[in-house]
């Protein structure tokens, strides 16, 4: 599984980053955020350019996610769902679960909150107990667009049920990101 | 995890004198061979299907019963989709099959059923016996599928037994195995051990039928079987068997399902 982390270098005095993160929030897409700014120490110094790129600070979220998703079209060795999540951000959910082996399951995910997306990739154990199937394990954010071009989280633990008759899915994510 | 040897109404019926086939049984050292066969139910790309296989012990030396089996490890073939198939909706308990057998678990446990032949030791020779099998799935487990082999006989050894198997993780090209442990069975007490010779069995939903409450009537249906890959790997779908034999000697077999046509 191939790590993507996208580090911000926010060389900010603290104050200031947090009324930065304050006034921007999901608002980010309206700025080029896609520039990393460097630290003052590496950044070339442009003071007469008004095109800087505009600082953004890295906000951690304490993410807290529960979908609830159906199948589409016929599974088989790859489940396709879709469905809303709904916690720390309201917003539809996709998820591609491969069936790899008897008992693990790889997890492939796009959720959309307002004002981008973010993708991410991971693996689970997985095991039918009666007319369910349980799975846990941990994923990873690949990527990002608009306000989320830079989010970024590894270990972020993911669990769930689902119906081995009706394929309904249920799923919690928890864990650390970096938006 | 070892097999449960359960042999709850076990009446041994001889056939023949009891000294005789001890002498005949005393010193065994059988080399053994084996041979797979598989085959899918149906075989057609993106289908649901049943799994049938079978194993069959050749011993190498004539007029003798081959080492008993005690663990058969069946490889199963990458990207069959086993957990999408609605086999096994429902548990089985090991006790509840020893004391009422088949009929003493739910009908949403079973998942395949077969046939085992087994040599039964005998003057000049082996008496065969062939049994039915049931499999169905075990008690709930976190780790793992269980899966529970029922075999019953009638004569001329009477038993029934109960062996536990479990879906476990493998490695390419095979995406999981069933790794069961068989008990021995005694033909008497002090006696030797039969030996299994032939064994059949399906994993799918071919002569299944489960039942579910729809607005208070329980209506029959048939399970979602195990989801065929929709591409065919170029030498077909291989399966392999790793057999161990009491005699401490260990036997593979691999068979292809071929690519439908």
């Amino acid at each position: 599984m191939r790590r993507h982390l996208r580090k911000l270098s926010i060389y900010l005095p603290p104050a200031a980053a947090a009324i930065v993160a304050l006034i921007l929030g999901s608002a980010a897409t309206q700025a080029p955020a896609r520039t990393p700014v460097r630290s003052p120490s590496t950044a070339p110094m442009h003071p007469n350019r008004s095109s800087d790129p505009v600082a953004r600070a890295a906000r951690e979220v304490n993410l807290q996610e529960t979908g609830h998703l159906h199948a589409v079209g016929e599974p088989g060795t790859m489940i396709i769902e879709r469905g809303t999540a709904a916690g720390t951000y309201n917003c539809s959910i996709a998820v591609h679960l491969t069936i790899v082996s008897a008992n693990k399951v790889i997890a492939a995910f796009t959720v959309r909150p307002r004002g981008g997306s973010v993708t991410g990739k991971g693996s689970a154990r997985f095991v039918q107990q009666g007319a369910n199937g349980y799975f846990g394990g941990t994923i990873a954010i690949t990527g990002g667009a608009g306000s989320f071009a830079h989010a970024s989280g590894t270990s972020i633990g993911i669990s769930g049920v689902i119906s081995r008759e009706t394929f309904v899915l249920t799923v919690h994510v928890h864990g650390k990101i970096h938006v | 995890m070892r097999a449960r040897v359960s042999i709850s109404k076990a009446h041994v019926a001889l056939l023949l004198a009891a000294p005789a086939l001890c002498m005949s049984a005393v010193g065994a050292q059988a080399a053994q061979t084996v041979r797979l066969q598989t085959g899918f139910n149906p075989n057609r790309l993106g289908a649901r299907t049943t799994i049938e296989f079978g194993f069959q012990v050749y011993d190498t030396v004539s007029q003798q019963a081959p080492s008993p089996v005690t663990n058969v490890d069946l490889h199963l073939p990458a990207g069959l989709g086993l957990a999408t198939s609605t086999l096994g909706l429902a548990n089985c308990e090991p006790l509840a099959l020893i004391a009422g057998g088949v009929s003493g678990c739910p009908a949403n446990a079973r998942i395949g059923f077969g046939s085992a032949v087994v040599a039964v030791p005998a003057e000049g020779g082996s008496i065969e016996e062939e049994g039915s099998l049931t499999a169905l799935v075990g008690p709930p487990n976190r780790e793992h599928l269980e899966v529970l082999f029922y075999a019953e006989g009638r004569a001329p050894v009477s038993a029934q037994l109960v062996f536990p198997g479990r879906v476990l993780d493998d490695h390419a090209p095979f995406s999981g195995r069933l790794d069961t442990a068989i008990p021995l069975i005694p033909t008497w007490p002090g006696g030797p051990d039969v030996a299994v010779t032939r064994m059949t069995s399906t994993i799918g939903p071919r002569g299944l039928t489960y039942y579910r409450h729809v607005h208070g009537a329980i209506v029959p249906f048939r399970p979602r079987g195990i989801a065929v890959p929709k591409r065919c790997p170029r030498r077909g779908f291989q399966f392999r068997v790793d057999i161990t034999f009491m005699d401490g000697t260990r036997q593979s077999s691999t068979s292809s399902v071929p690519c439908p046509r």
